[in-house]
């Protein structure tokens, strides 16, 4: 494990792949492969997936209202700006609220 | 921390001896990270603080005028009240000429269906074509909306008329109320498509790049690295991060859920175990430079001082569940599951916990978690929230359970904050904004964690058994970053609190975070996810899966968090504070 050594911190990123030389026409044949899958379920596995009657009705509404349904932080969704005016706006009454 | 390595050649083992320089402050990742997250802070302050939209103070006055009126006129919210609300929430930072030319500068690349091109760039006549296929759905929205005001107007003048003292009445105008919001809110979802306007984002995503490049490589030439290397490398790192940006963007993807950080690692990993990652490209795979600098801006978006006016029993429900599922998930991992790492236990239970791919970013440069431990953890929250945003609303709806419970529900356990918004949304609008309430409030604790996290490892787990800590060696070891992104949530939150909600919402919501810092976190995060791939190798990977006990973990975690946060949600909800929920 000489290449731990070169490192100052715990997550070493640097660090080359094991598994020594690949033949690059090996390697560029795994990019082909994983592209030609990728263009697969993009245009013809994903959306028969989102026909299913499962999946359907929540991609359906997914799409027509425009939601942002892979963002990772509330920040990213219009509807969080929504509810929070709504939440304000109604809660502000209560006993805690600030105003 | 400045970290003196010793190694002996007999056994590899490496001695980390911990102390502070001065000249950490320009050496060190952890305190570029500071500099650059606050430059740009200072920078979204001062542009969207001098630039506010016109007469703001006026049009916000105006609005609170009417609203308090029609509060004392009517015992519901009145047509006028709503009106007046919307007018408030139409005053945004971002909307002037500044801070539409930051948005569209930072912008990703935007949404596509089935021609990619369509992401980078829309001529006059593609944007005239979709203009015309949206118009008629438009017209038939905004034809429905007039129709529901007709409604909801006689309806509350009929109130009105019984002196608002006839509850039949009163009831019936609230719902064509309802009614009439629900059609404005279709009716705005329309005119979005409807509005389609040509563009072409090629140039901005060249000077985005470029400007990224001389950021951080400034930050690396003055740590003592080659800024010619970094600049090379950095083009190719960025143009993967612009392509998982387009997959992410792609309409199948979204309503899977996939995002950026799944893609960017699946990228990043197809390289570097096909191809292999280029030797010029790797001094630009800087992980904890760009992810550090990310959660810096990260903190500024992190607001405790608003969740206090956005519900109590929320505030219950996310910080009581939230410290305790995530303490019982990391003592199970260790004693139960024994799981080897104690920093991919943290991590995978923070990520599961809180809120999914930001808790485990924070969480895991807290703790200095591997990268492969990092992969891990966003790899399983991703596959958990695409199944929990399909199964939740289908288990609430199948068992009557109400809105608000439902949206309890989903909120506090639903990694992912997007999958909260189409799971509640896709419930009703009740169970919409309890769940973006409460999942709102949880993103809030990212910071508490992540500095707890910090100081836990530093005091507990990174000493000998036994060992006492001398404060000076905690401040050694702390990573210096979280004092970034904790200020930054603090300097914010004040400025939000001594603003007050509604120009708090127009300049710091509207303007600073979605005119600008939203948009960079997000790059700075994809960036560094496409290193962690680049960086990353499959048998690593493999290794740290070893006995699927990280998956077990989760699993476990996860249902002991349904059950939790089910019970809290029906005492807060329906016991303890049933006349907030009877507002929502």
């Amino acid at each position: 494990m000489a290449s731990i050594a070169t490192c100052t911190a715990r997550v070493c990123l640097t660090k080359a792949p094991r598994g020594g030389r690949r033949p690059i026409l090996k390697g560029w044949a795994g990019i082909a492969l994983a592209v030609a899958g990728l263009i697969l379920f993009i245009y013809v596995i994903g959306p028969m997936g989102l026909e299913t009657e499962t999946l359907k009705p929540m991609a359906d509404f997914i799409e027509e209202n425009d939601i942002n349904a892979n963002a990772y932080y509330y920040t990213e969704v219009d509807e969080f700006f929504d509810a929070q005016v709504h939440m304000r706006e109604h809660l502000k009454l209560v006993p805690g609220s600030d105003r | 921390m400045n970290q003196t390595t010793n190694q002996t050649a007999e056994n590899d083992v490496v001695i980390d001896v911990a102390k502070t320089r001065i000249s950490d402050l320009w050496k060190k990742e952890d305190y570029w990270a500071i500099w650059l997250g606050f430059l740009i802070l200072v920078f979204g302050i001062v542009v969207f603080f001098s630039n506010p939209p016109k007469d703001m103070d006026a049009k916000i006055t105006a609005a609170n005028a009417t609203m308090a009126a029609e509060e004392a006129r009517a015992p519901f919210k009145t047509i006028a009240w709503h009106d007046a609300a919307a007018a408030k929430k139409k005053l945004k930072g971002n909307s002037v000429a500044i801070g539409k030319f930051l948005s569209t500068f930072t912008a990703k690349p935007h949404k596509w269906t089935s021609n990619p091109v369509d992401s980078f760039m829309v001529g006059e006549d593609a944007a005239a074509a979709r203009k015309a296929a949206a118009t008629p759905k438009y017209d038939a929205a905004k034809a429905a909306t007039v129709a529901a005001l007709e409604t909801a107007n006689t309806k509350e003048a009929a109130a009105e008329a019984a002196g608002f003292q006839d509850a039949a009445l009163n009831a019936e105008a609230q719902d064509a109320i309802s009614a009439w919001l629900a059609a404005k809110g279709k009716e705005s979802s329309a005119k979005k498509k409807a509005g389609a306007k040509s563009f072409n984002q090629v140039g901005y995503l060249i000077g985005l790049g470029l400007f990224f490049a001389v950021l951080f490589g400034i930050g690396f030439k003055v740590m003592g690295n080659s800024l010619r290397e970094f600049m090379k490398g950095f083009a190719v790192v960025f143009a993967l991060a612009i392509l998982a940006f387009l997959l992410s963007a792609q309409a199948t993807m979204k309503a899977y859920g996939i995002g950026y950080a799944a893609w960017a690692i699946a990228i990043g990993l197809l390289i570097s175990n096909t191809i292999g990652t280029p030797k010029w490209v790797k001094p630009a795979v800087q992980t904890e430079y760009f992810i550090k600098t990310g959660l810096v801006l990260l903190g500024a978006e992190i607001l405790f001082s608003k969740i206090l006016s956005i519900g109590v029993p929320g505030i219950f429900v996310a910080w009581v569940v939230t410290p305790i599922v995530l303490v019982s998930t990391y003592l199970f991992g260790q004693k139960v599951l024994k799981v080897p790492s104690k920093t991919l236990n943290m991590t995978v239970s923070a990520d599961m916990s809180v809120c999914g791919v930001s808790a485990a970013i924070a969480t895991a440069s807290a703790c200095r978690a591997k990268k492969e431990e990092l992969t891990l953890a966003v790899g399983l929250s991703l596959v958990f929230t695409s199944i929990m945003m399909i199964v939740m609303p289908a288990i609430i709806k199948a068992t009557g359970m109400p809105e608000v419970l439902g949206g309890a529900w989903m909120g506090g356990t639903i990694d992912a904050t997007g999958a909260v918004a189409a799971a509640g949304a896709f419930l009703g609008e009740k169970a919409l904004y309890t769940a973006a309430t409460i999942k709102m409030i949880q993103n809030v604790l990212i910071g508490v964690i992540a500095f707890c996290v910090a100081i836990y490892w530093c005091t507990r787990v990174e000493c000998a058994p036994g060992q006492r800590v001398h404060p000076m060696e905690i401040w050694h070891r702390f990573p210096k970053f979280v004092i970034g992104f904790i200020g930054a949530s603090i300097i914010f939150s004040s400025i939000y609190a001594s603003l007050g909600p509604d120009v708090g919402f127009t300049l710091i919501d509207q303007g600073v975070i979605k005119g600008l810092t939203k948009n960079l976190r997000g790059w700075f995060f994809c960036l560094a996810f496409v290193s962690i791939g680049l960086a990353t190798n499959f048998r690593e990977l493999k290794g740290y899966f070893a006995g699927g006990k990280p998956l077990i973990l989760y699993v476990c975690g996860q249902g002991f968090n349904l059950i939790l946060t089910l019970t809290m949600a029906y005492i807060m909800f329906y016991l303890v504070f049933p006349e907030i929920t009877a507002r929502i």
